[in-house]
């Protein structure tokens, strides 16, 4: 079944073409990447099928008629300035009007699971850019939504705190089965996490392929049919 | 968050600095009562009848201002409104003080109508400006969370907008005291504009009254205002 789908989506952008003619199925419950070099749109692809930015041309549909189930990391975090580490993560479950019993128990645990929870007080100014990061996939995730979308969530992380990261995400992805769409431009990663790897060309930005990924979970690094997967990817994206 | 409250005011000495601006210019006003021969409850009167209506006045033009920014602050109906805004507000709103006086009469509430228009524009147009600073992607935040209606104005519009509604009311409430006198004195009804007409041929209690008011204003401003737009400020950092 499938959660989301695009048929012939098209977006311009200051009279440059960015995404063009992109039809996609994401599957239910599945774990999606897309990857692609830089300028081919895979930014706003992702914005588009959260709705942030509305298509030229095209459609997207949402399988379930209920829209307000998604949740999205940010590149730039799009943190609340104002706000604490706490307050951040606990907006997404004051929108969704949880009462404040249940909210003080997600929050808390998820700033346990992302280990936050020696920063809950703090602004995030005054926190470094790797912590902004986990505050925004702390936030995408608490309210448990159905469909989270991710654009370059472990790119100011170091890659010891990505890999934990990236177990954190999985482990939440095997309990609750939320459908994920995650932008990456770590090969390594889009193959450890995702059921199908959406690869992109530039200028402008179409669907190259898009290759199933059945490895095994969970997925060793370091074996063969792993570095035979990057080999593919990367023979598509470097012809 | 306990760390900034403690910080604005740093030191004991601001502190003293403070309370001596709240506590002279009351130790002056009775001076001035007893040199001028008025009772000090009715001095006191004068200027608390006039910082009623003020505060009642400035109270209306803030909630007006956060109603109206919050509507018109982006968006197609902000590209419609905001230049018709901007042509009332050059309206010198003195010349509606005898139409207000032709319904009302020299009354109350014609004083605080006209204090509260004279008020709400320097409120509103800040608190646009601090809107229009907000940023792309946290609109984005706020549009994936589906904050909507009073939420997104209680954690998204009002935050944002708050240091721009402190700067506007620093300048709403300077013009207020130069409005209220100013009506006071025109419609002939009680406050401190009464006063400055009664004394206005006894230049030293005139004199002494603008110092006690200038002392008053800076007072109001280093105790309430100074804080408040420093904490705001920080607020915003990012």
């Amino acid at each position: 079944m499938s959660a989301l789908t695009l048929t012939g989506v098209s977006k311009t952008l200051h009279h440059k073409k960015i995404i063009e003619g992109i039809n996609l199925d994401v599957h239910e419950g599945e774990i999606l990447s897309i990857v692609g070099p830089s300028g081919s749109g895979k930014s706003i692809l992702l914005k588009t099928m959260a709705g942030l930015i509305k298509p030229d041309h095209g459609e997207i549909k949402l399988s379930r008629d209920d829209g307000d189930d998604i949740s999205f990391v940010f590149q730039g975090y799009a943190l609340l300035p104002w706000l604490t580490a706490y307050k951040n993560i606990e907006l997404a479950l004051i929108a969704k009007n949880v009462p404040v019993a249940e909210r003080k128990t997600k929050t808390s645990s998820m700033l346990k699971a992302l280990g936050l929870e020696k920063y809950p007080h703090l602004r995030p100014h005054d926190l470094s850019s790797g912590t902004q990061q986990r505050i925004g996939i702390a936030r995408a995730l608490v309210s448990d939504p159905r469909i989270i979308f991710m654009d370059e969530p472990f790119s100011e992380v170091d890659s010891v705190t990505a890999d934990i990261l990236r177990d954190t995400l999985l482990e939440i992805w095997h309990e609750r089965r939320p459908t994920i769409v995650i932008v990456s431009h770590i090969i390594e990663e889009a193959i450890e996490l995702a059921d199908r790897i959406v690869i992109m060309s530039p200028q402008p930005g179409k669907i190259e392929r898009i290759i199933k990924n059945t490895l095994p979970r969970p997925r060793n690094r370091r074996s063969h049919e792993f570095f035979e997967m990057e080999d593919q990817i990367y023979r598509i994206l470097k012809p | 968050m306990r760390r900034h409250k403690s910080d604005i005011y740093q030191s004991r000495v601001h502190l003293v600095v403070t309370l001596l601006i709240v506590v002279v210019p009351f130790i002056l006003f009775i001076v001035f009562a007893q040199a001028i021969e008025i009772p000090v409850s009715k001095l006191f009167l004068y200027i608390g009848t006039s910082g009623l209506r003020l505060l009642i006045a400035y109270t209306a033009a803030t909630i007006i201002a956060l109603i109206l920014a919050t509507l018109f602050y982006k968006g197609k109906r902000g590209k419609v409104a905001l230049p018709l805004f901007d042509v009332l507000q050059n309206i010198p709103t003195f010349t509606l003080l005898p139409i207000a006086t032709l319904f009302w009469g020299a009354s109350e509430r014609t004083v605080v109508l006209l204090l509260t228009i004279i008020m709400l524009w320097p409120i509103f147009f800040s608190i646009i400006n601090a809107l229009q600073q907000t940023r792309s992607e946290w609109d984005e935040a706020v549009q994936i969370m589906k904050l909507s209606g009073w939420k997104r104005f209680r954690h998204y519009i009002l935050p944002v907008g708050i240091p721009g509604l402190v700067t506007g009311s620093i300048i709403a409430i300077a013009e207020g005291w130069e409005a209220i006198i100013a009506a006071e004195i025109i419609t002939n009804i009680s406050g401190l504009g009464q006063f400055f007409q009664a004394y206005s041929t006894n230049p030293t209690v005139t004199a002494a009254g603008i110092l006690g008011i200038l002392v008053l204003i800076f007072g109001l401003n280093k105790l309430v205002w100074m804080p408040l737009l420093e904490k705001s400020h920080s607020n915003m950092e990012s």
